[in-house]
């Protein structure tokens, strides 16, 4: 238990999520977090006003206690599909791991104080809850309601975290010993997307037998009947309601009894499994042997310009590491897929209404391009351009390479990946609204060229404080708070550019000039951080 | 080829110097050995040199190059090798070589016949097209010598570069080291190794708590230090005595 405390501290001392250098006065990184944390509240009220929107919603048909099963739900989910992505490369590709085995301790302790970080870590996701259950407080102060509440939200992440590791481990159990951690990885993301998409379909078609007359009646009848139903989704939630809704008596001290040996109780098997698991795995022999050379076997050369080599030694990382390619090029697949998804779900259920809705307001071009760029933003891949580099940025600070050709390798990357996205979106988009090719074109190269600014913006960001210390992928990319500050400033833009749309076609302005505009601002923007990039590059570059 | 004048750098306002009022040349087709305590100021200089840190004020000048006002062409004429090479570990070895020659505009016969003699003189010929991930320190290193060497640079500057090497790379690497210097390129490194310092060098430097305390060749050292007879690893004790 001792081994244990000591490696949760030494792992709770080496998560740095403020800070992207080594320098800068703590006063600097405290100011930093506050401005992210300023940033982020307006988002965070909205989602509090949009909860209690709901709960009066619910109210209308006597259903209000489903809100604490959806949010439990949705918290779960999402900690499930980000947290499993994680847990893979904090058990399998960090740095410390043979620093770890080396030591005198048991693996379970390593797996354990692994595992209690993380639920530390994703704790903040329980933020989904607290509006439910800020909303559906009793009226007078309940003591115990409150109590409820907060063990409630402190243990949310262990079980899906747990799901999560035990998948993990399981599958580098099965594939370990025939192809790579890498490989292992996308099988792992790919199964947790795979169950993710199913729990929402599920959801979905549950939800469509809600509509008929029976399920109105059972309603007023049966006030839980809708909280029971989603509990389907994910079944542990319906522990975690039931406690809420009785606080203050025995069944609601026995459900939260139920829900934490759950918690607790997973988290040790995740645990146990993960001791044997772990082991085998994290010890394979992954060292270059030495073998023959095949006859006549010959290494490719070929002299390229500066610029395509940046392009495709950062599109090399970034493809063959998981975590890299998540959050970049997965934006190609998922983006799509998910528009795919929904679109048809809706379609079957309410017809097409949105090739209605650009038929009666073709200004609809116009938010659907800010729609496309707020996509494409969310991958944010210059913001984590050099970053990505870790340790090995000695290379790029010593090349003799030109600011120019640094910049024009590191965009193309982001245009790259952002014009097969655009393509893919707008063709999605255009099909949805039963949009002509040309408008389709429009919105498409319109969409990239507005990324520009903000991917040279991100650039800049990560050029000036590039977040290099990393010990684990996911740390360069998840934990980075470049990456968070562009997504502010890029959101903070495409509100601005919505509402100078929406005046400028209220005042008559064609949607396709408002476009036109747009791409004209844009690409002035872009000149400008282009030529402060080409200005500061050399100087910004060193000292890291 | 290499003139370091009154260089100073410290990494905080108020912080001691890491550098402080250093001079020293490295001539051309010359061997020159840095020589240091564990924290004297070694590696720092040898990042500024590189391009990679910013110096506080001082002139570097490579090859009459000024590398403050001119980095880029200052660049051109170097190869630098860490003393531990973090590399992107997601490239394969022939992928990072072919990166750096690609920085360096090194043609494609030149890069190739290059590679292959460098690849084949270390032993690793075979595992060029594996992931640097899954390569030991010294294959990492061997592959950031063969990068380095294949573009050819007028001034070599290595920090450490024996470590992790094994006994008959180090041997090639000291031969290669000469045979460059053999046609008018410099060399400048680093050690912790006085044996290969004293036997190898041409000249070599002295630095201790952030000064260069010391330099010139073995017998100017002995002069400086008025015992004829010292070895290099006498003087460097008496020199850096009661500063580690």
């Amino acid at each position: 238990m001792s081994k244990y405390l000591l490696l949760l501290k030494y792992h709770l001392k080496t998560i740095d999520t403020a800070s992207s250098t080594k320098k800068g006065s703590s006063a600097t990184r405290a100011a930093l977090v506050a401005v992210i944390a300023i940033l982020l509240l307006p988002t965070y009220a909205m989602y509090f006003i949009f909860v209690r929107f709901l709960s009066e919603t619910l109210a209308l048909i006597n259903q209000t206690a489903a809100l604490y099963t959806l949010t439990m739900a949705v918290a779960s989910m999402l900690v499930f599909v980000f947290g499993t992505a994680y847990v893979f490369t904090t058990f399998f590709s960090s740095k410390d791991t043979e620093l770890l085995l080396a030591l005198p301790v048991k693996p379970r302790a390593i797996v354990a104080s692994k595992l209690t970080v993380l639920a530390i870590q994703y704790v903040l996701f329980s933020l989904i809850i607290l509006p439910a259950v800020y909303w559906l407080a009793p009226e007078t102060f309940l003591a115990s309601y409150w109590a409820n509440a907060a063990v409630m939200l402190i243990i949310t992440p262990m079980i899906p975290l747990a799901a999560g590791s035990v998948i993990s481990m399981c599958i580098m159990r099965v594939l370990g010993r025939k192809v790579s951690v890498d490989s292992a990885q996308y099988v792992v993301v790919t199964l947790t997307l795979a169950i993710s998409f199913l729990i929402s379909y599920a959801t979905n078609k549950l939800s469509t037998t809600l509509s008929d007359p029976v399920s109105a009646a059972i309603f007023l009848l049966d006030n839980k009947y809708l909280m029971d139903l989603l509990s389907k989704a994910y079944y542990p939630s319906i522990f975690f309601s039931r406690a809420m809704l009785s606080s203050g008596n025995i069944t609601g001290f026995l459900n939260l009894a139920i829900y934490t040996l759950l918690s607790f109780g997973s988290f040790f098997v995740a645990v146990l499994l993960g001791e044997g698991l772990y082991l085998d795995a994290a010890t394979r022999q992954t060292s270059s042997k030495k073998k023959a050379k095949k006859e006549g076997k010959e290494y490719r050369f070929a002299k390229i310009s500066k610029p395509l080599a940046i392009a495709l030694c950062d599109l090399r990382v970034l493809v063959r590491t998981p975590t890299f390619a998540m959050n970049t090029l997965a934006m190609i697949v998922i983006l799509p897929l998910l528009l795919a998804y929904y679109h048809f779900l809706l379609v079957d259920q309410a017809g097409n209404m949105f090739a209605f809705l650009f038929a009666a307001y073709p200004q609809t071009l116009a938010y659907a391009c800010l729609l496309v760029v707020s996509l494409l933003d969310m991958s944010m891949i210059t913001a984590t351009s050099f970053s990505r580099e870790g340790a090995g940025h000695w290379v790029t600070q010593s090349s003799p390479s030109s600011p120019s050709d640094q910049l024009a390798g590191r965009i193309m990357v982001a245009v790259l990946i952002n014009t097969a996205t655009s393509a893919i979106l707008s063709a999605m988009i255009a099909s949805i609204l039963s949009m002509s090719f040309d408008n389709a074109a429009l919105m498409c190269i319109a969409s990239i060229i507005a990324t520009i600014p903000i991917m040279l913006f991100a650039l800049l960001v990560d050029l000036k404080r590039p977040r290099l210390d990393w010990d684990n992928p996911a740390r360069a990319v998840k934990q980075n708070s470049n990456v968070l500050i562009c997504l502010m400033v890029s959101a903070v833009y495409i509100t601005v550019s919505g509402f100078a749309m929406y005046y400028s076609m209220e005042a008559g302005a064609h949607p396709g000039v408002v476009l036109i505009v747009y791409s004209a601002v844009n690409l002035a923007g872009s000149e400008l951080l282009r030529r402060m990039f080409l200005s500061k590059y050399l100087d910004w570059i060193m000292d890291k | 080829m290499l003139i370091i004048e009154d260089l100073n750098k410290s990494y905080s306002p108020k912080g001691a110097k890491a550098v402080d009022s250093l001079s020293l040349e490295v001539k051309r087709g010359e061997i020159y050995g840095f020589l240091g305590p564990n924290g004297a100021g070694k590696s720092t200089t040898i990042k500024i040199v590189a391009g990679i840190l910013k110096r506080d004020s001082g002139l570097v000048l490579i090859d009459n190059i000024d590398s403050e006002r001119f980095p880029i062409e200052a660049k051109k004429a170097i190869a630098y090798v860490p003393d531990t090479p973090d590399l992107p570990k997601k490239l394969k070895g022939i992928e990072y070589v072919n990166f750096i020659a690609d920085m360096h505009d090194i043609s494609k016969e030149a890069r190739k016949a290059k590679t292959m003699q460098y690849a084949e003189l270390f032993g690793i010929e075979h595992a060029l097209s594996d992931k640097i991930g899954s390569y030991s320190h010294g294959m990492a290193q061997k592959i950031v010598l063969i990068a380095a060497l294949v573009t050819n640079p007028r001034l070599l500057i290595l920090d450490e570069p024996m470590v992790g090497l094994d006994p008959r790379s180090s041997f090639s690497l000291k031969e290669l080291m000469r045979g460059m210097c053999d046609e008018g390129k410099s060399v400048f490194f680093s050690t912790h190794v006085l044996d290969v310092a004293e036997k190898f060098c041409d000249r070599i430097g002295i630095i201790n708590n952030a000064k260069l305390v010391a330099s010139g060749t073995m017998e100017e050292l002995r002069e400086q230090e008025q015992s004829p007879s010292s070895t290099l690893e006498q003087i460097f004790l008496e020199l850096t005595e009661n500063h580690e």
